[in-house]
């Protein structure tokens, strides 16, 4: 029987079923929500399972440690299993801080408030997806209030491992076999649980989710004095994506990718399956930007078992940091074809922006003329 | 398998490549789907196939090609294809440590591929899966990434050499993948301009320099050497391609002044 994690296949026993996934619409596979349901459209639905995601971090770290609660507490409100490795800071800390969920009908009378505003079209897309419920199986995506932490009560119900890496942890032949040391105890928690890839297509078998998060990977703490770190990186990355395709993990890793050269840059995000950046604007904001905290830059969107990706409507992406809530938002319209367009706004815009990498720019080269 | 391409570049089920070696090059770009095409054609072509995975599981390739209308399960269990699983064995030489000494017979000694960074091991796997069959194709997925484990530049140069070598001692085809966005140590001679070398091929894929299109995804150039008679001038065709889920449409760049 073939393998069925990766691609939902009727099989005879009924389809495979895990809470707090959904079939991806684009190419058949399981996803898994990251907490912020814009995130999730600009990705396709989700993170796949047995994927890598990858998030730069912004310099100041702010950013990327909101996305990394939300992630983990999209964990804990779809009863997934969590694992946290991390060097920097206990990993209680970041799991006693998770956003609370809110309430459906809560969401539905600050989105009417929304509504009035009518700024920007895609507003609609942070009305929830599922309207109808779905009989035992939790909801795909869920809506938090940063301004308030979840219950202890809620994270602990849920299957939760920890490791903090410190000095007091010998790790063999000296620091650089920290990454080794982690990799072999996630595989050890894998193969203790019930999270590797179902071999048998057995119905009955309750499945479920491990969110593996990373947080502040590859920073300083990390690598230890050798001058070959990259490599050590680059083979913990090969191995986490071994470990990934043959289980049932979603992995979040955050790496400071400002510290490393771009090169080496260039080949962590070969090893990921998805990678999106976080950047913060700091110091003086373009006024062009207007009430957006940082860009989104998209680098890479996942492949997997097919010839072609899903490909968001535009790679102009900001994102906010609101009150409540985090939302990340297309920057402006792509450019209208038809000659009539007044595009004058447009231009002044696309001069202001940063100049942008070949395969991320949307400025109209006036040479063109299709 | 994409026609056009076999049309563009002289090849067909009867007229494969052989004795040869193909380098498949991107640029900020992910040229894997070549790959696949490979892999389904020669499929096709009922010939042996020996794919040594080290960046995708094996799942992948199977559901990527089964668009394509090859079934790699299939061949699989036919004995046609030998699928090399170096992503897992990378894992088990990394989770379980030690290096022992095991006997070549084994498959088990491609767990020990990463022993001592160099590519000796892969290279006598791969030679052994050919041995004793005509036509055939190893399909290394890929190159770059032997770079980022720590394989150094020399050791690579040494393998694709050796790579070469078996090629046309025992008349198969090696295709491989290099991504052009690795920086090479300038003292030593670089990978990509090696790889360049040996190969009779080279289709190189890079984004369009217009910016990101939803219609046309890139610019495809297919760089052929011929090595057997003389021939003094061999343009390279430059194509713009779009590629979907079962075919790659390649289209004329045309004559925009942006282009050309």
């Amino acid at each position: 029987m073939k393998k069925v994690t990766f691609t939902k296949r009727p099989a005879k026993g009924g389809a495979v079923q895990v809470h707090g996934t959904v079939v991806s619409l684009h190419n058949g596979l399981l996803l898994v929500s990251t907490g912020i349901p814009s995130l999730d459209s600009v990705l396709g639905g989700g993170v796949p399972l047995g994927s890598v995601f990858l998030l730069e971090e912004d310099v100041h770290t702010r950013f990327s440690t909101l996305l990394t609660k939300y992630f983990l507490a999209e964990g804990v409100t779809s009863g997934h299993g969590l694992y946290v490795a991390s060097a920097n800071v206990n990993p209680n800390v970041l799991l006693n801080a998770l956003p609370k969920p809110t309430s459906m009908s809560s969401t539905r009378s600050s989105q009417q408030k929304n509504d009035n505003d009518m700024k920007i079209a895609f507003m609609y897309k942070d009305l929830p997806k599922n309207q109808s419920s779905l009989s035992g199986v939790s909801r795909y995506g869920h809506y938090y209030d940063i301004s308030c932490n979840m219950d202890k009560s809620e994270v602990e119900k849920c299957d939760l491992k920890s490791l903090r890496l410190t000095d007091e942890i010998s790790y063999g032949e000296g620091k650089n076999d920290m990454f080794r040391y982690t990799l072999k105890h996630l595989k050890q928690c894998i193969n203790n649980s019930r999270y590797e890839m179902p071999q048998k297509n057995s119905g009955d078998q309750q499945l479920n989710v491990l969110r593996v998060v990373l947080p502040h990977f590859a920073s300083p703490l990390w690598c230890g004095d050798k001058p070959d770190n990259i490599h050590n990186i680059v083979r913990f990355l090969h191995c986490l994506r071994a470990v990934a395709r043959n289980s049932m993990i979603a992995c979040l890793v955050t790496i400071p990718t400002h510290l490393y050269h771009e090169n080496e840059v260039a080949m962590i995000r070969q090893l990921v399956d998805t990678s999106v950046e976080l950047e913060a604007f700091v110091g003086e904001k373009n006024p062009v930007f207007k009430q957006y905290h940082g860009l989104l830059k998209i680098h890479k969107l996942p492949r997997l078992n097919s010839l072609v990706n899903f490909v968001p409507d535009s790679f102009d992406l900001a994102f906010e940091l609101k009150r409540t809530k985090f939302i990340i938002e297309y920057m402006h319209l792509p450019p209208d074809i038809s000659e009539t367009a007044s595009r004058q706004g447009m231009d002044e815009t696309n001069d202001k922006l940063h100049p942008r990498s070949a395969c991320g720019g949307v400025s109209l080269n006036k040479k063109l003329d299709f | 398998m994409f026609e056009e391409l076999n049309n563009i570049a002289g090849w067909s089920l009867k007229n494969l490549p052989t004795n040869k070696m193909i380098l498949i090059s991107d640029w900020n770009t992910d040229a894997s789907f070549l790959l696949h095409h490979f892999l389904a054609f020669y499929l096709k072509a009922n010939s042996k196939v020996v794919l040594a995975h080290a960046a995708q599981s094996f799942i992948h390739y199977n559901l990527a090609c089964s668009r394509l209308g090859v079934n790699l399960e299939r061949s699989r269990n036919n004995g046609d294809l030998i699928a090399l699983n170096l992503l897992d064995a990378s894992l088990q030489q990394y989770v379980e440590g030690s290096c022992e000494n095991l006997s070549l017979d084994s498959e088990e000694c491609l767990n020990f591929l990463f022993g001592d960074n160099s590519l000796k091991h892969l290279f006598k796997v791969l030679k052994r899966c050919v041995e004793n069959t005509k036509d055939a194709l190893i399909i290394l997925d890929d190159v770059t990434l032997f770079l980022g484990l720590g394989v150094s530049q020399k050791d690579l140069n040494y393998f694709v050499h050796y790579m070469d070598v078996l090629c046309k001692s025992n008349n198969c085809t090696f295709v491989t993948l290099f991504h052009q966005n690795f920086a090479p140590n300038i003292s030593e001679p670089s990978p990509y301009l090696c790889c360049q070398l040996y190969a009779s091929y080279e289709i190189e894929v890079k984004g369009l320099e217009s910016g990101y299109s939803k219609d046309v995804h890139g610019v495809l150039t297919l760089k052929t050497k011929e090595t057997e008679g003389i021939k003094t001038y061999q343009p390279h065709k430059v194509m713009h391609y779009r590629l979907t889920d079962r075919s790659l449409q390649l289209l004329a760049p045309g004559t925009s002044s942006a282009v050309l």
